[in-house]
């Protein structure tokens, strides 16, 4: 489409049962009570300008431009603070409107630069805009008096010039960073003349301030005074498209806004029902990866991992790969293949991965990152409801009066999602935080929890179980509901089981740390607070129990009701952007798309047919299964599209070992990343912009990709893997990713009404989407659970096997921040790096006295894995006895340190404990700088043909 | 130069016998029992056994079935027993 800006009615829209009609202009209009006049002008396609308004913020009625005349009435309202009332005649063109408009207009001129034709908001500012509209044509009071012209543009943020000689004092940004954001960054400095928007204290720009870099003052800004730095650099955009982001799992939408082939910006699409128009600072800001230097866009093989890479051609990297693919095959066998799929990619993309493993490889051994992140949500929400996926969808926070957050971090991992939950808990729902470390949610401008349990890391089942004591023996239990929705044998048995005496809060003190009185006032607010709604991360699954903790979970909202509407529910918060999509695509060694075992012979049937081919009944590998299993020999190829196991899975050596031992290690990937060290053949990946597909995000809901760009490497990802099975004699055809769903689709009940044509007619769907639900399920377990009767699951606590003691004395937990995603691979190659450029290791004050550390000092973290140096962060986040880092950058390599322990049912690995050891360091350890030394050679290409 | 820093040196020989790291096999089977043993031993040992016929892969139950069991919790120990083959 060409370049229209979105839509803006002024004010928010308004819920309401009651509908009101007035006449605007002599036309009838027909709003929801609660309406503005000025939103219902705009819904009846009129116009009424305005400067301080816009439909992502309440109404300020400080501009004075939006002015009526209303019949009956004295004066001449604001019409963004009037509301509608029934038989309202409002005029909103009269020449005394006019006359008024005018005369603020050229107020505001007066003190406003005349640079409109070099102005980067030329042609896309609404001062402008609404110049014309009134129709000035003169200031009468000229520019020499006292004005705001020469103040300085504020150019410290690596993505936004904030530039107050343009600044109008309309408050949208202030405005927009309290009620959209919710961070409260911006404030109006000074009074009178003197006001001026101002981030955080007088001596503070904006990178040194509060703000979160999400965008929602630049999107609000009226003018030039708050611009995205590649609009002054490459122009107004001509052309938009609609895509989804490729970060974390909220899935926003966004308008991908283009000038030729040049991406300018992206910004968060109001229609999107993820995001309702907000983003964060990655998927507004931290896309410049795509079009990074280190990207690398010709395939490449190598014989050996000794040896520097090979450029080739398309075709010869895939005959070279099919031919050595074969010839393991051949040898050793199917089994000895195997692939992970990406959640970065779309599920079209990852559809096809594990069909390749399947059909073309001959094995069911395919794993996807899901494995060390949220296969204990699949493994504990499927025993217990009969789904993988959160029950609810975002909206549903609004709803929700008890909040309860367990090992998640929303701030950091998921802000635009924590942006609504922020909202919600201004408006009083209360909070609950379950976590080692004293998150941001727990304390921030307006929000405050009730309760915040800082419980020992790796004792959350021992917890929930306290928590379930308290509500079974003080009987607050919804029997009702369990009587109606769930075994009642089984809850009896679960309820004898944590009313023990031993399951009481007091007991399990010792082990929590956790007050028992907090935890048992918590339990109650839970249970009896109203609509209780839980929203957990990683902190709960990448655990030794990580799936009792999911059960245990599942059996809280059970035993209080708080399942099957609006405001309560299970909800993980998924990490990657597509790691729901690559989980319902088939992507667990055990399990066909839609979570249907690989030994049901009757759904193995319909795949066989389909594609043609007899498929392997029994399970394949995990991912740390298949490194155990190439040590052992019988594992040695493996495809691995969009993912970095070296830097991401626990237990760094074991994985190198484990690639290393392999005879084939192909990496299809956006760049040489550290898994590439260890790998034969490089295949060139395309970004979220270069193609087309679909992700599907942690409220289940299907939405598009779609390619804005053509890929700089010539193919889109789902090409390079069809052209991988072709090469290795599969007749795949498709010419288009829709074809592709059209696939899933026959083949996956829960995706059987699923088409590109629908997708584009209803904007997104939520899964399932089939003849008893055609547009989809935003809410799940409405009239009972998919299972049939939801299943209470004993979970006893079982301490972990990594123990603390006099040489590994703290508990390391691992996590995430902000401004970086995962690896860091995308995010490292962005401005992102200004506010985190390593990995920082955090430490209690006491901790830190007790070994002479301070803050920015180099510390030795050993495990009984291995070692790692970093700065240290001193800081009273984290509880004494526990320390806390990120993975992000591959010079700490955090992983190294981490354990192969892992989750009982799923091998999710324990990244959240492990018993460590930290010293004073003077830099690097000899692994690092061996590893650095590794990765530069690994890196080598030689450029000229091999004789 | 080695291929990598140290990578396979690092992973603790004890770990590789021969074959199969079937230390690793126990302690996960170990670990699966012990988790699903407050659901009463019956049910335990079902579910254990339904576990490892469900998540692991051939080799790995052809490993710890031929393997020594001695190592192995009585619940785990019970459940192999009924996936040995007839």
């Amino acid at each position: 489409m060409g370049y229209e800006p979105q839509a803006d009615f002024g004010t928010p829209a308004v819920q309401s049962d009651q509908a009101v009609t007035l006449a605007i202009d002599g036309r009838s209009v027909t709003v929801p009570a609660g309406t503005s006049v000025m939103r219902a002008a705009a819904e009846c396609g009129g116009s009424i300008p305005s400067l301080c308004a816009t439909d992502s913020v309440k109404a300020f009625g400080s501009c004075r431009m939006c002015l009526v005349e209303i019949d009956g009435r004295k004066g001449t309202p604001a019409s963004c603070t009037t509301p509608v009332e029934p038989g309202m005649v409002v005029h909103t063109q009269t020449a005394r409107l006019q006359r008024l408009r005018r005369g603020v207009m050229e107020l505001y001129i007066s003190d406003h630069p005349l640079d409109c034709l070099t102005c980067s908001a030329n042609n896309d500012c609404e001062l402008q805009d609404t110049a014309a509209e009134v129709g000035l044509r003169d200031v009468r009071y000229g520019y020499a008096g006292a004005n705001h012209l020469g103040l300085p543009t504020d150019d410290s943020n690596p993505y936004f010039d904030f530039d107050p000689s343009k600044c109008i004092a309309c408050s949208r940004c202030v405005r927009a960073c309290d009620e959209v954001q919710g961070t409260f960054a911006l404030t109006i400095a000074g009074r009178g003349f003197a006001s001026k928007v101002s981030a955080g204290q007088a001596s503070d720009d904006f990178l040194s301030s509060e703000c979160v870099s999400c965008g929602a003052c630049v999107q609000a800004c009226p003018t030039a005074t708050l611009q995205e730095k590649a609009v002054k650099e490459i122009g107004k955009p001509e052309r938009a498209v609609v895509t989804t982001c490729a970060y974390c799992g909220v899935g926003c939408t966004f308008r991908a806004e283009m000038r030729g082939e040049q991406l300018v910006r992206m910004v968060p699409w109001k229609d999107g029902k993820a995001n309702r128009g907000h983003s964060c600072v990655k998927g507004r800001f931290a896309w410049g990866y795509a079009n990074h230097r280190d990207r690398v866009l010709e395939p490449m093989i190598r014989e050996s991992i000794e040896d520097p890479w090979r450029v080739v051609s398309w075709d010869e990297a895939f005959a070279y790969t099919a031919q050595r693919l074969n010839a393991i095959k051949a040898q050793h066998g199917a089994r000895a293949l195997g692939g992970i799929t990406s959640s970065r990619c779309t599920n079209e993309e990852t559809f096809l991965v594990q069909k390749l493993v399947r059909a073309g490889f001959g094995s069911n051994n395919v794993d996807t990152c899901a494995r060390v992140c949220h296969s204990p949500t699949g493994y504990g929400l499927k025993t217990t409801f009969g789904t993988s996926a959160g029950t609810q969808d975002f909206d549903s926070v609004m709803q929700a009066d008890v909040i309860l957050v367990i090992g998640a971090n929303p701030t950091d991992a998921h802000p635009v999602f924590a942006s609504r939950m922020k909202r919600r808990l201004r408006q009083g729902a209360k909070l609950i935080v379950i976590d080692p470390r004293r998150i941001d949610l727990v304390r921030m401008p307006h929000v405050e929890a009730a309760h915040h349990l800082p419980l020992q890391p790796g004792t959350n089942v021992a917890v929930l179980t306290a928590m379930a004591h308290v509500i079974v023996t003080e009987e607050l239990a919804d029997e009702a509901f369990i009587r109606e929705r769930c075994d009642w044998d089984e809850y009896q048995d679960w309820a004898r089981f944590v009313a023990d005496e031993r399951h009481s809060p007091e007991v399990l003190e010792a082990v929590t740390r956790v007050p028992a009185a907090d935890l048992r006032a918590a339990a109650r607010l839970y249970a009896t607070g109203g609509n209780g709604a839980i929203y957990y991360g990683l902190g709960v699954t990448e655990h030794s129990q990580g799936s009792s903790t999911v059960m245990a979970i599942a059996n809280l909202a059970m035993a209080t009701g708080n399942i099957g509407r609006p405001g309560v529910g299970v909800n993980p918060l998924r990490g990657q952007n597509n790691v729901q999509g690559s989980c319902d695509m088939g992507s667990f060694p055990h399990e066909l798309a839609g979570y249907r075992h690989i030994s049901d012979s009757a759904t193995r049937g319909l795949f066989e047919q389909d594609w043609g081919v007899a498929l392997d009944p029994e399970p394949g590998l995990r991912i740390p299964n298949m490194l155990d299993a190439a040590l052992d020999g019988s594992f040695r190829a493996l495809y691995i599209q969009g993912e970095d196991i070296l830097q991401s899975d626990p237990n760094t050596h074991h994985v190198a070992a484990g690639l290393k031992a392999m005879e084939l290690v192909i990496v299809h990937d956006l760049f040489l990343n550290e898994t590439a060290g260890y790998a034969h053949v490089f295949l060139p990946g395309s970004t979220f912009l270069e193609k087309d597909g679909t992700f599907t995000n942690a409220e289940r809901r299907i939405q598009r990709v779609r390619k804005v760009m053509e890929p700089a490497n010539g193919l889109a990802d789902w090409e390079v893997t069809q052209r991988l099975a072709q090469a290795m004699g599969q007749d795949w055809d498709y010419r288009h990713p829709a074809e592709i769903m059209a696939e899933i689709a026959r083949l996956t009940p829960s995706f059987a009404e699923v088409s590109y044509d629908h997708l584009e007619e209803a904007g997104s769907l939520q899964w399932p989407v089939n003849a008893a639900a055609p547009e989809g399920s935003p809410v799940m377990h409405i009239d009972g659970f998919v299972r049939g009767n939801g299943r209470f699951v004993v979970t006893d606590y079982v301490p972990t096997d990594e123990k603390t003691g006099p040489r590994y004395p703290l508990l390391l937990t691992t996590g995430r921040i902000l401004s970086q995603y995962n690896v860091g691979a995308q995010t490292r190659r962005t401005a992102n790096t200004v506010w985190h450029e390593e990995d920082l290791l955090e430490i209690h004050p006491a901790d830190a006295e007790n070994r002479g550390i301070k803050t920015g000092d180099w510390v030795r973290l050993a495990s009984r894995t291995g070692e790692t140096t970093l700065r240290a962060d001193v800081t009273d986040r984290v509880a004494p006895g526990v320390v806390y880092t990120t993975f992000h950058h591959p010079a700490t390599q955090a992983n190294v340190v981490t354990t192969d322990y892992s989750d009982w049912a799923t091998n999710c690995p324990e990244y959240k404990v492990t018993a460590v050891q930290v010293m004073p360091s003077n830099g690097p350890t000899d692994w690092q700088e061996s590893y650095a030394s590794w990765a530069e050679r690994s890196r080598r290409v030689a450029r000229e043909p091999a004789e | 130069m080695p291929a990598g820093p140290s990578a396979a040196a690092a992973w603790p020989a004890n770990r590789r016998s021969s074959g199969v790291d079937l230390a690793r096999l126990h302690h996960m089977a170990n670990q699966i029992a012990r988790n699903l043993a407050a659901q009463g031993e019956d049910a335990a040992i079902a579910a254990t056994a339904q576990h490892i016929r469900d998540f692991w892969d051939p080799r790995m139950k052809a490993a710890i079935l031929g393997g020594d069991r001695s190592p192995l919790d009585p619940i785990a120990r019970a459940a192999l027993d009924r996936l040995d083959p007839a």
